[in-house]
């Protein structure tokens, strides 16, 4: 019989002991899991909102069991916005591919008066195909905005249906059971790219 | 050219003179100027009117050159702009207002970056939809400098 040369058996022995190392921590439940952004353990209420989409009215309900950030912005932006929707974009692209589709990016505008529902989802659409555009009345908007604590402002107009909308910029992750679970600041979303899908996975994994 | 000389010494001839021509250019022509360097203009979804110019102004001269605006024939307007943030202490993170500028201002012997969540020249009223790829020319304008017109990739990014 030919002998299995040292290595083979060395090599065999580590990995038979990280294996055992990898069950034994996992069951004794190891360090937790280190989120990029800060768990909100403190909000337990379940959101819910039914807002437009091009193909007619979505429920953030219609998602539960999967991970759903959303992003609330105005597609006539043409700094803040744009840099979030590609880095989310990326995000998504840096998710195994099985977690993809369980992984709803919303996006919310937060200038109804110009972005209708067919305008939002071509926008969106225009940064992950998957993404999704939603807009509505403006009081539909503004009580989803309350509930995310998002707050927003029209500028003064510069020129005929010309104005800004002043907006806080974070993105909101909400976990399987439609529980705000992390948020992410301009400058996280930019980069910890990386960290952001690891945490997006790990929701995923928490909630299955 | 001298019909003696090896391909060689042709083209290194040729090369010389493209020196020689570029040096009397660099000569005759006005005090060193405004630079854009890594310059982009941001593609948008074709709903969007608006874009946005970025990159690096170099300003070599001994005075403060102020960027007051530009033209474009891809847009109505360029305005320049700076983001302000106005941090709400909420964990929904600062507000991140745009505001429109007269100017924006190169230091002597300095640089102006400009960037997403940053200063930026805003191209508003676009004629048609961007083209990723595509250039788009600009002519940027000073008080302080000659105007500068460049052409700019429109970059997804």
């Amino acid at each position: 019989m030919k002998r299995v040369p040292k290595g083979v058996l060395w090599a065999a022995a580590v990995v038979a002991v990280a294996a055992l190392a990898y069950v034994v921590q996992g069951r004794l439940g190891g360090p937790p899991y280190q989120f990029a952004s800060k768990p909100l353990t403190n909000l337990t209420t379940e959101a819910d909102f039914t807002l437009q989409s091009a193909s007619g009215p979505i429920s953030l309900s219609d998602f539960d069991g999967d991970v759903v950030v959303l992003y609330f912005g105005y597609t006539h932006c043409p700094n803040i916005c744009p840099t979030e929707m590609m880095h989310l974009a990326e995000v998504r692209k840096l998710l195994p591919e099985k977690d993809r589709s369980r992984v709803k990016v919303l996006m919310i505008t937060v200038d109804p008066e110009r972005d209708s529902p067919v305008t939002m989802s071509k926008y969106a659409h225009a940064f992950d195909p998957a993404f999704v555009g939603l807009s509505g009345t403006s009081e539909s908007i503004a009580a989803v905005a309350k509930q995310f604590f998002v707050t927003y402002q029209k500028t003064d107009q510069t020129g005929p249906d010309q104005y800004f909308v002043n907006h806080t910029s974070a993105a909101y992750v909400l976990d399987t059971r439609r529980q705000l679970a992390l948020i992410y600041n301009y400058d996280q979303l930019g980069s910890e790219q990386t960290h952001i899908a690891q945490d997006l996975h790990h929701l995923l994994l928490r909630g299955s | 050219m001298p019909p003696m000389l090896s391909p060689g010494a042709r083209a290194r001839a040729g090369g010389l003179a493209v020196a020689l021509a570029l040096l009397t250019f660099a000569a005759a022509a006005s005090p060193p100027t405004i630079e854009l360097q890594q310059a982009w203009v941001r593609w948008l979804p074709p709903t969007v009117p608006d874009t946005a110019l970025f990159g690096m102004l170099i300003n070599p001269t001994d005075h403060a050159v102020r960027l007051v605006g530009g033209t474009t024939p891809a847009a109505k307007r360029c305005v320049p702009m700076t983001t302000v943030r106005k941090d709400t202490g909420s964990a929904s993170g600062p507000v991140m207002e745009m505001v429109s500028v007269d100017a924006l201002v190169i230091p002597a012997h300095g640089r102006l970056v400009l960037e997403p969540g940053g200063d930026h020249l805003m191209i508003m009223g676009l004629q048609k939809a961007l083209v990723a790829g595509q250039p788009m020319q600009v002519t940027l304008m000073f008080e302080g400098a000659d105007a500068l017109t460049v052409s700019v990739p429109v970059v997804r990014k």
